[in-house]
């Protein structure tokens, strides 16, 4: 991919209260010409109040966003150029498939012909020609979808915004259309803001990911970044699966720190510049990174925990064990199922290695 | 199963034998339909009488009736009944049109709008269907004298009056149709380019126009039937039929009259009929809210 060159979208700083609850907070990102940006975190952490910002749905309380470069916190919805791809869809119901996609056209007072030569291209952009004449209620879920979608990008806006369109579909249908989504974004190199709460979705379709909590973001990065440089425990709690061990820092240096567990057991870690520096801390592993059974260390400088199997769960491609530290201190742990590999049975007493560079330091969120 | 022997099972009854459970259940089906029965005869049967003594011999309506003539029918054909009845149409199609579209703005500003004084307003605007209307009637006449209006008396005046009792069924049925609209489809519209106006034109007018008319066809019978409010506002050469039939049969009971009773229910039920057919309007007066 190209540098992106032009910012398409910017918030900067938006606050916006509902009456005692700040549904967003000083929220800003940079939207790049042709990328796709995901706002993810919980249900009700601020990524629709967000979305409706940008659009003109509500006003913030403070901040700005521009399109293109231009101010439009005074514009009306109809005078900025998003287009929305709703939750539920809001497909207009008394009006064919053809005459929604045509609606935002007509309001932009294309020529007759133009509209129909563009509507017939948007249905096959989303693979639903000759459907045109249909009512949305005659459509399935999946195909209602792409009837958003197609209704949203024929009008080529600065930016399309996308609210969990895939939340209603079941799981098969939702796989499949996200990579539609993604390949019509790709093709037609259309910006987008897309919000949902589902990692996966996020993982797969995004240039960069927002992740957002209680109305902050969180971080803001791309995909591998957030999986493997989470910043906060919340971020690496959201997104794939995270083994928290508590301790104790016991000594910083530049890019790694010494950690003392509750139970004594030293443990060396990683650490970010920006990364705390003494107190209590979390040190975060990801279980593909715990290796079983410990003695023949290659280089002797990983770290071992001993840890009682409560669990074994078998997954085919890979086994999942669930074990105890002797801090109390629960960890998963994922041992790709191959010939040789080392087994445990549950009860048992193992040793697991993980090493310092799969350690991350992070600060333990204060409550 | 040691639970189950200590535990004994409760049944809902005894043994019922067949017979005489198929006896229960059609005891309460024939009474059931011995009420519906009852009650439809109730409403219909007026019905019935009043069409006999339209086309019935004589004066006095007995049964079994008394021979077949059109001469009550050939009275109540005249300019001295259709004059009237004629009245009372334009009154009600004028009441019906000018009652919706007033009906349909006080809905949407009341339902979307979140100023001050809103409940008050609403509830303002429907008291007349809860206020006697004898002396709403009443009211109003004493209010056009005052304020020297005197001359509006007859079809302004009626006008004026049917359009307030009529109110209330309009932004109520248009109200049922807005809570039933979903707000995204008019946010749909503006994200798409659609101005406040576009927006209400293309989109939200035409979800809620069964409400509109459903509310039109409601002001439309009130106002056709309504005696009340014509009893005052109306004045000799502009009076609704519905108050002509009243003055007639105060005195006595005339055949012509049934005719012009069987004239008016018919217009009402030809109205109901052609109204179905644009739209649902029924499903306002079986199931008001979802
Ligand atoms: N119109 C509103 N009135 C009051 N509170 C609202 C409104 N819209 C959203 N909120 C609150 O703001 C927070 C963020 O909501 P939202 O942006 O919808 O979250 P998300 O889309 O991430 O699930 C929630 O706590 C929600 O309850
Ligand atoms: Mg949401």
């Amino acid at each position: 991919m190209e540098q992106p060159s032009a910012t398409d979208v910017a918030v900067v700083g938006v606050t916006k209260r509902f009456g005692d609850v700040t549904a967003v907070h000083k929220v800003s990102l940079d939207v790049a010409h042709g990328e796709f940006l995901t706002l993810l975190g919980p249900s009700g952490c601020g990524k629709t109040t967000t979305l409706n910002i940008i659009a003109g749905f509500l006003r913030p309380d403070d901040g700005q966003i521009l399109l293109g470069g231009q101010r439009v916190d005074h514009l009306p919805p109809y005078r900025r150029d998003t287009a929305m791809v709703f939750q539920q869809y809001a497909l207009f119901p008394h009006m064919t498939v053809a005459e929604n996609i045509a609606f935002g056209l007509q309001m932009r007072k294309a020529p007759k012909a133009e509209i129909v030569t563009r509507v017939q291209r948007a249905l096959e952009i989303v693979r639903l020609p000759g459907l045109g004449d249909r009512r949305p209620s005659q459509l399935s879920g999946g195909q209602q979808q792409r009837v958003a979608l197609a209704r949203a990008i024929v009008v080529e806006p600065t930016v399309l915004l996308l609210d969990e369109p895939l939340s209603n579909l079941d799981l098969k249908l939702r796989e499949n259309l996200r990579l539609e989504i993604k390949r019509v974004q790709r093709e037609l190199g259309i910006t987008a803001i897309y919000v949902t709460h589902d990692q996966g979705e996020a993982l797969v379709m995004s240039d960069r990911i927002a992740v957002m909590n209680q109305g902050v973001v969180e971080q803001l990065g791309p995909p591998t970044e957030i999986y493997e440089e989470p910043r906060t425990a919340f971020v690496a709690e959201f997104i794939g699966t995270s083994n928290f061990l508590r301790g104790r820092l016991d000594g910083v240096e530049e890019e790694t720190a010494n950690i003392v567990l509750a139970d004594g057991v030293q443990l060396r870690a990683r650490r970010r510049p920006d990364g705390p520096t003494d107190g209590e801390v979390l040190v975060m592993v990801r279980p593909e990174h715990l290796a079983l059974g410990g003695g023949n260390g290659t280089d002797g400088r990983a770290n071992e925990l001993r840890a009682l199997v409560k669990e074994v769960v078998y997954l085919g491609s890979y086994i999942r064990f669930v074990a105890e530290l002797a801090t109390g201190d629960t960890v998963t742990v994922e041992e790709m199922n191959l010939p040789g590999a080392v087994r445990a049975g549950i009860g048992e007493s193992v040793t697991l290695r993980v090493a310092p560079e799969h350690c991350l330091l992070l600060a333990r969120p204060e409550r | 199963m040691t639970v189950a022997a200590e535990h004994r099972r409760i049944r809902v009854a005894g043994y019922v034998s067949p017979t005489r459970a198929w006896l229960e259940r059609s005891l309460l089906t024939i009474l059931y339909r011995v009420a519906l029965g009852l009650i439809l005869t109730f409403i219909a049967a007026p019905i019935v009488v009043v069409f006999i003594a339209s086309v019935n011999e004589t004066q006095y309506l007995r049964f079994p009736p008394a021979g077949f003539s059109t001469r009550w029918w050939e009275a109540a054909l005249t300019e001295r009944w259709m004059g009237p009845t004629w009245l009372s149409l334009r009154l009600a199609a004028v009441t019906a049109v000018m009652s919706s579209i007033l009906g349909t703005l006080a809905a949407l500003g009341i339902y979307r709008g979140s100023f001050r004084g809103r409940d008050a307003l609403l509830a303002a605007l429907l008291s007349p269907l809860i206020l006697p209307q004898i002396v709403t009637g009443a009211a109003m006449l004493q209010f056009f004298a005052l304020i020297g209006l005197r001359d509006v008396l007859g079809f302004p005046a009626l006008l004026l009056g049917h359009i307030v009792i009529t109110l209330p069924y309009a932004i109520r049925t248009v109200m049922v149709s807005l809570h039933g609209l979903d707000r995204r489809l008019e946010w749909a519209a503006q994200d798409l380019g659609a101005n406040p106006v576009q927006t209400f034109v293309r989109v939200t007018l035409p979800l809620i126009k069964n409400g509109v008319f459903a509310g039109a066809v409601f002001a439309f019978i009130v106002s056709f039937n309504d005696v009340p409010i014509s009893l005052f506002l109306g004045r000799p050469g502009n009076i609704p039929i519905p108050i002509a039939i009243l003055g007639h049969v105060e005195s006595r009971f005339d055949p012509a009259v049934a005719a012009v009773a069987v004239v008016t229910i018919a217009i009402v039920l030809a109205l109901i009929a052609i109204a179905e057919r644009f739209a649902r309007v029924s499903e306002f007066i079986y199931q008001q809210e979802r």
